[in-house]
């Protein structure tokens, strides 16, 4: 909703091998991650923003037995490849669409190969990746990000990173992204090497490395 | 975002993917409709209701927008 008034989206490219965004009214062109309007009459602008959850079916019927789903009915040749690719989700390899890497203004920061998939804790313009593999499933680390302390949790069963400000219990703006998309929205962004203190099942199996190169699981 | 505009490609009008836009406050009850368990999903909350979506059906969408709870929302991946 922008001033009152609700406009519609949809994906009307790609820029760094990432999707942006236009709205219907204006033809404005956003960034699909920060919610930040980067040309058109409405640049400048930015769009409310929130974390979302993401999990399993597993996981997500047990907390909430009841959970409502929302399915889509559309069929096409290109969703179905879509599907297929994305088949093995969050710890797959996952793959960069022919094309993309062309629009993509410079090289990915060679930190971490491009398509790592992490958690990406967002505070203002400042940012803070880490990677799938610093947590082991069902562990949990603990860092001070912006003077505040953070902790990090990764799923036992789905796997997934979700960051909590300890002094609240409230989660932070996060995504759960690959590298590449992280660092190109937040050019030098930190990236999670060590935890500062490691807690819970993971106290003597998480790496107190990032994972090198190359070594997420693979499709 | 800093963008390229040499290099980036935007199409001057439609859109690339068929946005998803379910009607307000549509959902079906997860466990009924049978997915294996180890389906990923995203969910969020509106206007104090849950939602699922499917990852995999959202790799191409891209965007679910519509309103629940009798407020607007809108999902990007």
């Amino acid at each position: 909703m922008i001033d009152g008034a609700v406009h519609w989206f949809g994906v009307c490219g790609v820029s760094n091998g990432l999707a942006v965004m236009a709205d219907e009214e204006t033809r404005t062109y956003w960034d699909h991650m920060t919610g930040e309007g980067f040309q058109g009459p409405l640049q400048g602008r930015e769009l409310e923003v929130w974390a979302i959850r993401i999990t399993t079916v597993e996981v997500a019927l047990r907390e909430t037995p009841d959970l409502a789903l929302i399915r889509s009915s559309y069929r096409s040749l290109v969703k179905t490849f879509f599907s297929l690719v994305f088949r093995r989700g969050i710890e797959g390899r996952g793959f960069i669409p022919p094309g993309f890497g062309r629009t993509m203004s410079h090289d990915v920061d060679p930190r971490l190969d491009a398509l790592v998939n992490g958690l990406g804790v967002i505070l203002g313009k400042a940012g803070k990746f880490y990677p799938l593999g610093i947590v082991e499933k069902g562990g949990s680390l603990r860092d001070v990000w912006q003077g505040r302390p953070l902790t990090i949790e990764r799923g036992a069963v789905d796997g997934v990173l979700f960051a909590r400000w300890e002094d609240t219990l409230e989660p932070p703006m996060q995504l759960l992204t690959r590298w590449y998309g992280f660092s190109f929205t937040y050019p030098g962004c930190e990236l999670a090497t060590a935890p500062a203190v490691v807690t819970e099942a993971a106290a003597h199996e998480v790496p107190l490395t990032h994972p090198p190169k190359g070594d997420t699981p693979r499709a | 975002m800093r963008i390229d505009r040499s290099r980036a490609f935007i199409s001057k009008r439609g859109f690339q993917f068929v946005p998803l836009r379910p009607a307000p406050d549509a959902g079906e009850s997860l466990e009924a409709v049978g997915l294996a368990p180890a389906t990923e999903l995203l969910v969020f909350e509106r206007g104090g209701h849950k939602r699922a979506l499917v990852m995999r059906e959202l790799s191409y969408h891209h965007i679910a927008q519509g309103e629940l709870g009798g407020l607007p929302y809108l999902i990007s991946f």
